[in-house]
């Protein structure tokens, strides 16, 4: 069910075309069933329109995840119980065992008692034995039957031998779960699995070749990331009434199943559609679109919130339709609507962020200044990036304040851009690694430069080219040299300077 | 092992104006500091120097650069800051600890200026008799040794190690020049 996912550069999810954020929460463990998930133990979850997606915070390359919401059959809700944190359970089989005592969501029940913890433990968290393949209880470390050791790498399943060797109060649940993986294996693992050594086509629930011994890579093991059916997220610092409630909203929407526009494929041609009556009756079509969108949008706010996209593409094309009849000058007319594309993902909000909202903010921003800086020199000024960000935005404004907390964040969250402040209480955003490369060539073509010299070459004011250069200099990329006549730069050759001495 | 007699040849970075300033940026200040102390030791040793007076030695070619029109001279307190590093490394010593404005430089440490001693008495068959510590360090049996010449603070403190290895006794005289030391002809 889940899958790996690409992160961009500032380590939030790759969205799908269609694909919005509702809601994102922090610190967030996923549970493989009612076990915890060592790969995935505190890290993002992003709710979007088409999937739950888990950014590890620790190694967000490795252990990123997410799963299709269409996959997700079940849902449940746990509010959470002294030291024991909320959760949200996700089910990807068809069963309806919400009933069933397994589930922590019983909200008569405070604690999970002993009587469900002795099932889950057999149910859920069997292991088998490489010896015997006698399927022990998670808390033997040797096997009940051989006294083998059980091997560390070796996950606890849920083999079906274990279900029906359980008693029969269980029965009902027992079904409903070997159902769902006979289902499963009708549909991918109808060939059984080939042995790696000898060829021989083995039953799926093997784990050693029935011929040879040898050991099965079942596709179980390979393909999956969670061996259980279930998957929890158990929200550490709150917020999981919220993602509960925009998951439910998400699910009832499905935002999948709506058409992307822009990849839609042109209607076939109908002559009797085509001609001037045809054009003219389109244009009704998408004019009463239009009017219904209005109408939709300013009934109230929620549904103007839900529908802003939607609002802010027709706000666009009517713009662009003016911008074209103005006839506007062409490059900046070419450059305007190019920066607007970029902007069409633009928009975190506080509702969905939640307490990470300054993080996703800081987040959304460098990756929108990566577009806009590069054109110029490479830094802005803080008014200047709330004016061009809020245009970008359109709507969902963001105030001044969160500006300059998202933008303090860039350094602890490992962006490239760096928020500088003056003396004189004046704010900058830049591009460090893009500054000192600048500086440092400048520097390497002359040999050695003072600020002013600097200043002169690249038509900055000196104190901002003193501040770039006492940056560059931290970095260990230039020093200095300070003599009668003032300071001048040098490219840093003492850092990797080796003097085998001459003895 | 030596070019020549007099002239030391200096690393290319001695000619490198920032070399003569304290960098604030701590990496680059760390090798700069490695490198200026390594230079210091092949420099002392070269010329077989042991003491090391900054506020003198800060006008010698060693701590400035004059070459192109460029003129550059290390400031007191960056040297100050360079002989603390090799003291923390065991490289040199400030001698008084008290004021740092004079160090000894240990091209060779103690323990190796004893051991060298050692074996030129083991060599030269004077076990069980008596040197004058003046023998040691200007004795015309000592010359063409590398610890002819030494420093009379660094050859007590390699005399004090031998004593307590126990390889040597040390005698007392009228002054330090007259000072007795017998060795045991023990290997140290």
């Amino acid at each position: 069910m889940f899958i790996k996912v690409d992160l961009t550069s500032t380590l939030r999810p790759v969205l799908v075309e269609g694909e919005t954020i509702l809601a994102i929460q922090d610190n967030v463990g996923l549970y493989d069933g009612n076990e915890k998930a060592a790969k995935y133990m505190s890290g993002n979850v992003y709710l979007t329109s088409h999937r739950i997606i888990y950014v590890d915070s620790e190694r967000p390359k490795d252990n990123s995840i997410g799963v299709e919401i269409r996959l997700i059959k079940g849902r449940e809700f746990y509010a959470g119980f002294v030291k024991s944190s909320p959760k949200i359970t996700l089910k990807f089989s068809d069963s309806n065992n919400n009933l069933s005592p397994s589930s922590n969501n019983n909200p008569y029940l405070s604690s999970p008692s002993a009587s469900t913890l002795s099932f889950q433990n057999t149910l859920s968290s069997t292991w088998i034995c490489t010896i015997c393949s006698f399927s022990n209880k998670s808390q033997n470390t040797k096997c009940q039957l051989c006294g083998v050791k059980r091997p560390e790498n070796l996950n606890s399943s849920t083999p079906p031998s274990s279900i029906s060797s359980s008693s029969g109060i269980f029965s009902q649940h027992t079904t409903t779960h070997q159902d769902s993986h006979d289902n499963n294996v009708e549909a991918d693992e109808s060939d059984g699995i080939a042995c790696p050594q000898c060829t021989f086509l083995n039953h799926p629930y093997m784990i050693n070749c029935e011929m040879c011994e040898a050991k099965l890579k079942t596709l179980d093991i390979d393909d999956e990331i969670f061996k259980e059916d279930f998957v929890k997220l158990a929200f550490r610092n709150g917020g999981a009434i919220a993602f509960y409630d925009k998951m439910k909203q998400a699910m009832n929407m499905k935002g999948w199943e709506k058409p992307v526009e822009s990849t839609k494929p042109p209607a076939d041609f109908d002559p009797v559609r085509g001609g001037i009556s045809g054009i003219m009756r389109n244009a009704e079509k998408n004019k009463k679109e239009q009017d219904e969108y209005l109408n939709q949008a300013f009934k109230d706010m929620e549904s103007l919130k839900t529908i802003t996209e939607e609002m802010v593409k027709l706000a666009q094309s009517i713009n662009n339709r003016l911008s074209k009849e103005s006839a506007e000058s062409g490059a900046s007319a070419d450059e305007i609507t190019a920066f607007k594309t970029d902007l069409f993902k633009l928009g975190i909000t506080k509702d969905e962020a939640g307490s990470t909202y300054h993080q996703e903010l800081a987040r959304e921003l460098a990756e929108f200044l990566e577009n806009v800086l590069v054109k110029d020199d490479k830094m802005m000024s803080l008014t200047d990036i709330y004016c061009i960000f809020n245009k970008a935005r359109g709507v969902a404004l963001i105030s001044p304040s969160d500006l300059q907390k998202a933008c303090s964040l860039f350094e602890r969250l490992n962006l490239p851009f760096r928020l500088r402040k003056f003396e004189s209480g004046f704010l900058l955003a830049h591009s460090d690694d893009q500054i000192a490369q600048r500086v440092l060539e400048c520097i390497r073509s002359k040999g050695s430069l003072s600020a002013i010299e600097l200043a002169s070459m690249e038509q900055k004011s000196v104190v901002l080219v003193n501040e770039q250069l006492q940056m560059v200099e931290a970095k260990g990329l230039i020093c200095r040299d300070e003599s009668v006549e003032g300071i001048r730069y040098y490219d840093n050759l003492i850092i990797n300077y080796v003097w085998k001495g001459i003895n | 092992m030596e070019n020549s007699e007099n002239s030391f040849s200096f690393p290319s970075i001695h000619n490198f104006p920032p070399f003569y300033t304290l960098q604030p940026t701590q990496t680059t200040w760390q090798n700069q500091a490695a490198l200026w102390s390594e230079i210091i030791l092949s420099y002392y040793r070269h010329h077989k120097l042991y003491r090391l007076n900054l506020s003198e030695s800060l006008n010698s070619d060693l701590f400035n650069l004059n070459s192109q029109g460029i003129r550059r001279k290390l400031k007191l307190d960056t040297l100050q800051a360079i002989i603390d590093t090799m003291v923390y490394r065991g490289t040199a010593e400030w001698d008084p600890p008290s004021k740092k404005d004079s160090a000894i430089i240990y091209w060779r440490k103690p323990e190796d200026w004893a051991n060298l001693i050692n074996n030129w008495v083991l060599e030269t068959g004077m076990s069980n008799s008596i040197v004058t510590v003046y023998e040691i360090a200007h004795g015309d049996s000592a010359e063409g040794f590398e610890f002819h010449g030494l420093d009379q603070t660094i050859l007590m403190k390699a005399l004090d190690i031998l004593v307590k290895k126990g390889v040597a006794q040390i005698f007392q005289g009228t002054s330090t020049d007259d000072m007795g030391v017998k060795f045991f002809g023990v290997n140290g």
